[in-house]
């Protein structure tokens, strides 16, 4: 049975002498797990490392991170790239399919009749005396979600350590840890039959279209957002049903409804798939001071006028009381045996094995299952969420966020014939027949941020590139025009970063415009990519899965940049990488108003960098003379990319020879000019047009662009940006609108 | 006797309100001795939706959700009530006895309910002893529920702003303070901490004026007070004034503590940094 055993690889045979393997252990003993342990027998330790660190890389590629965004807390999930592999996946999937149709019925009578709690089938106190038993509602409410955290006893007999129902979490990490390792053990991956993952979000999906009044029900998943440690779980789910994410700002009660916030309307929403716990779910309800509830929400639950999944109370089905009482439970309930029994103490857990840095190790193993309910009964996610423990020397498994698996399953030969027919997705026209979802004030807000940050660490890494270059081949010559240039150069970046010039010493320019680029603190270019992944992980579902990938590369090269790193190669990395995200965005948002907010933002900031520079390097540089005026205009051009147009159209005769006179006409009035103030100005307009805010608009276009030959350009140029300021103020007051604070009052 | 009641609560603000989102328990219940006659509930900003339902003990829960705008919320309550003398002759039994008696008489829920402590009402060592020093298992229901009253009257004065919606049971007995609901909650955990099924009652009481003067508007107050079960029936007894209701008593709603019937609970958004509360109860005999 064990091949690990029988394998000449010292990997497993030292794993198979571990002294800390457990009674059971999955490797060891579980047949379905052969082909891993072929693997292991084959692989050496250079192998397992080298997919501890691709694992490593597509964590990254991929964005997916663990831990709350507002507290400073966000790390790379982590993941082993060993699988764990289930075969007895069919007696289980009974046992869970049976403990939530328990867990229904138990629902339905505890928010209803409570003949259990009069019979005394359940000790009433221990449901009346849980602050999880929720008193707002009574009448039968519908599961639509269970997860279970599910471990081995000593003999090998899977069973439930928890229930998880409140607020089933991890669903979107199971399909991440999936995409992550058969892109890593692809070889291993095509060679085993396993059972897919994606049809269980279609069914989810249809399954919550369903449970929502009307023909074209709205769903959404409410999230906490950036307090929430698994953003990243609900982002990513949305993405998989296709469902808007939503944060308390979004959705707002009115008339006994809840409805999304957007555009100037408001939506209805059917159904709210909530991962805010019940306690925090509606701050009138459940007194509470955070504010990722939604005040009204019970009551629109209440009163069925939305549908809640789960439905607020339903934490009460993970109490550690009621576990004990379930085998009783399902003969009076359902007249069966339970299948699946929950541990009477705590459980041995099985082992599974994890790479470390010396080889293979064993340790304890828990596995989080999900399940969804249909017209058809429940159908669980074949595989899960697979959880280790910290150490090998643990028995228990205490954060399900460690160190996680991919979990396969096998296909069952006798049930593989049924199983196509129920879980198989309907006819999916979901996004089809799912309703336009509007942008709301948050999302709009947050896209224009997401291409404001992409436009300022490009104009940042621009203009420390050309400064560096301008440094490198004048920094040590004094009182040349490339000098004078230099310290221009750096004014502005002084005025860009709000970091102070660093004055002429070479090494303190050079140590500046690493300062610049690479310094933590607000005003660098790595905090605007930083603030870039920040606000993009909180529309995941609008993105592109492409885009993280970018982004994966760009943390790296921030990574492992330091005082010795070449920043001339670092900005050409990062620019190449802010390039590509600029055109995977552009080709694959539809030009709806989330891409005019993103565009808008971009076009808000490329105007005002441009105005900016020339403000503080047009006039500064005049006043040491047409030498250092010259020399700086084309370091200028250079950084707004038009030095070869302004090239070209010298060799053509068109425009003025000198690049001082030229900046100014390419860079401020040029509407041919991608990199212009009319240009953007323009692409503006537009924007605001597909956001539907013609009046923005109309003030956008009549934004003055000549300026006259007698105006003072620095005033003219600070009038601009005052103006940009009002224009960018107006977009804030009119589409970002979020609802007041709220004030909860109460008196005796 | 037959009573209305007006019931005003206002909340002023220094900026708008963009939307008020309320839970009442202002709609009187029906009780063996009170009939509720009419009543209404109206408020500024006008009401967009008003719902109410019967919640798990039985009272008036209303939804009320406020359209925006203004600066100040106001929610009026009026009902007219009957209400009788219940009198209950009251065994001369032990209360370990009663305890006892009350676990068939009752829905095991229902018991639970009210013999278990509550969000507000933990049956802690403090109140135990506290509950202890007026009775003891033995002591017959009578003279127990009498001492406790008198207890409770001399050991706590009556002082507002001592104590508020969040106030715990062990800090009413370290400041020896407080207000109706706090005495509700103190007799209904001693009650609860012997074994009797106890709950919190809220509603109005009609006051008099002190003598040779005229009654004043608004000068009454909502009102809260304890219940327990006896073989007789449930008993209405008020700390605060140390006697057994009657029928000067209007019962809003029962539940297990304040936060199960809190009169009117709202959230309000508004950017306003001040709120200002003001409440005008007047309760007239017709």
């Amino acid at each position: 049975m064990s091949l690990a055993l029988d394998s000449p690889s010292w990997l497993a045979e030292a794993y198979a002498a571990h002294p800390d393997l457990a009674p059971f252990d999955e490797l060891l003993a579980a047949p379905a797990m052969a082909k891993v342990g072929e693997y292991l027998a084959g692989a050496t330790l250079a192998d397992l490392r080298m997919a501890v660190a691709e694992t490593r890389n597509l964590v990254a590629d991929d964005g997916i991170v663990f831990g709350a965004a507002d507290r400073h807390q966000e790390r790379p999930w982590r993941l082993d790239p060993l699988p764990v592999v289930i075969g007895d996946w069919r007696a289980l999937q009974h046992g869970l399919a049976q403990r939530a149709r328990l867990l229904q019925a138990v629902f339905d009578d505890l928010y209803g009749e409570r003949a259990l709690l009069a019979s005394g089938a359940i000790p009433p106190e221990l449901v009346l005396g849980n602050p999880a038993f929720r008193r707002f509602v009574e009448r039968p409410r519908k599961l639509l979600l269970a997860a279970f955290d599910l471990g081995r006893d000593e003999a090998g007999n899977w069973r439930v350590h928890a229930n998880r129902c409140e607020t089933p979490a991890g669903m979107g990490y199971a399909m991440a840890n999936r995409r992550v390792v058969s892109q890593v053990l692809a070889g291993l991956h095509r060679q085993t039959d396993l059972r897919r993952l994606r049809g269980f979000f279609h069914t989810s999906a249809a399954a919550l279209l369903d449970s929502g009044a009307g023909e074209t029900p709205r769903v959404v998943i409410l999230t906490p957002g950036t307090h929430s440690d698994s953003a990243f779980d609900q982002g990513f789910l949305a993405t998989l049903l296709g469902f808007a994410l939503a944060e308390a700002d979004d959705l707002v009660t009115k008339r006994g409804r809840v409805w999304l916030r957007g555009e100037g309307r408001l939506e209805p929403v059917e159904v709210v798939l909530r991962r805010v716990a019940d306690g925090l779910a509606d701050p009138l309800e459940f007194p509470d001071d955070s504010e990722i509830g939604v005040p009204g929400l019970a009551e629109a639950e209440r009163t069925g006028a939305v549908t809640v999944a789960n439905p607020i109370g339903a934490g009460i089905l993970d109490s550690p009381d009621l576990p004990a009482l379930l085998p009783a439970l399902s003969r009076e309930l359902l007249g069966e045996e339970l299948l699946l029994p929950s541990a009477a103490g705590p459980l041995a857990l099985s082992s599974v094995p994890v790479v470390t840095a010396e080889g293979l190790e064993p340790r304890r193993f828990l596995l989080r299952v999900f399940g969804v309910a249909t017209a058809d009964g429940w159908h669980f996610l074949p595989g899960g969420l697979g959880c280790v423990a910290e150490r090998s020397a643990d028995r228990q498994v205490t954060r399900m966020s460690m160190l996680s698996k991919d979990v396969w399953v096998l296909p069952d030969p006798a049930e593989a014939e049924a199983e196509v027919l129920p879980s198989a997705p309907r006819p999916l026209q979901l996004s089809a027949a799912g309703p336009v979802t509007p942008i709301t004030p948050r999302v709009a807000g947050t896209l224009m941020a997401i291409g404001r940050f992409a436009e300022r660490a490009q104009a940042k890494a621009r203009l420390i590139r050309v400064a560096d270059d301008v440094a490198s081949d004048h920094g040590a010559h004094p009182g040349t025009a490339g000098h004078g240039g230099m310290l221009v150069l750096l004014g502005a970046l002084a005025a860009l970063t709000g970091y102070p010039s660093p004055g002429p010493d070479p090494a303190a320019v050079t140590a500046y415009l690493h300062r610049a680029a690479l310094d933590a603190g607000a005003g660098s270019m790595r905090y605007d990519i930083t603030r870039l992944l920040a606000n993009s992980q909180q529309v995941r579902d609008l993105m592109s899965s492409d885009a993280w990938s970018i982004f994966g590369r760009m943390q790296r090269h921030l990574a492992t940049a330091g005082p010795d790193t070449e920043l001339a190669a670092l900005m050409e990395a990062l620019l190449e990488s802010l390039l590509a995200w600029s055109g995977i965005m552009a080709e694959s948002m539809v030009r709806d108003s989330s891409w005019a907010f993103l565009d808008a933002g971009a076009r808000l900031e490329r105007a005002r960098h441009t105005l900016t520079l020339l403000r503080h390097t047009h006039s500064a540089a005049a006043a040491h003379g047409d030498a250092v005026a010259e020399f700086t205009a084309e370091r200028v051009l250079q950084v707004c990319e038009s030095i070869i147009t302004h090239r070209r159209r010298v060799i053509a005769g068109l425009g003025s020879p000198l690049a001082a006179v030229s900046e100014l006409a390419l860079l401020l009035e040029d509407p041919s000019n991608p990199r212009s103030l009319a240009f953007q100005l323009r692409e503006l307009a537009e924007d605001l047009d597909l956001a539907a805010d013609a009046e923005l608009a109309g003030r956008a276009r009549t934004l003055d662009t000549a300026r006259g030959a007698s105006a003072e350009l620095d005033g003219w140029l600070d009038s601009r940006l005052a103006d940009l300021g009002d224009i960018e103020r107006a977009i804030g007051e009119r589409h970002f609108s979020r609802q007041s604070a709220r004030q909860v009052t109460e008196a005796r | 006797m037959r009573y209305h009641v007006r019931h005003l609560t206002q909340y002023r603000y220094d900026d708008e309100v963009e939307a008020c989102f309320n839970r009442a328990y202002l709609i009187p219940r029906e009780t063996a001795g009170q009939q509720v006659c009419s009543s209404s509930i109206s408020a500024t900003p006008e009401i967009q939706h008003l719902a109410t339902h019967r919640d798990c003990f039985g009272n008036n829960s209303t939804s009320i959700e406020l359209e925006a705008g203004g600066t100040q919320v106001a929610i009026l309550s009026e009902c007219e009530v009957e209400t009788s003398e219940t009198t209950a002759e009251l065994p001369h039994i032990p209360i370990a006895e009663v305890a006892r008696l009350a676990i068939p008489a009752l829905n095991p829920v229902e018991f639970a309910e009210f013999t278990l402590p509550s969000p507000q009402i933990a049956l802690t060592g403090g109140l135990r002893a506290f509950a202890a020093s007026a009775m003891d298992e033995q002591t017959p229901l009578p003279q127990a529920l009498s001492t406790l009253l008198a207890r409770i009257k001399q050991t706590f004065a009556y002082r507002r702003g001592v104590t508020g919606v969040g106030t715990t049971l062990d800090e009413v007995l370290s400041a020896a303070a407080g207000v109706c609901q706090d005495f509700a909650h103190l007799a209904v955990g001693c009650l609860r901490a012997l074994g009797l099924p106890s709950r919190y009652v809220s509603g109005y009481i009609e006051t008099s004026p002190p003598p040779g003067r005229a009654k004043l508007r608004g000068a009454d107050a909502t009102h809260a007070w304890a219940s327990v079960w006896t073989p007789a029936g449930w008993v209405d007894l008020d700390p605060t004034n140390e006697q057994f209701a009657d029928s000067r008593y209007i019962t809003l709603a029962w539940g297990r503590d304040f936060g199960d019937v809190s009169p009117l609970r709202g959230v309000v958004l508004t950017e306003s940094s001040t709120s200002q509360l003001h409440v005008e109860v007047d309760v007239t005999a017709v």
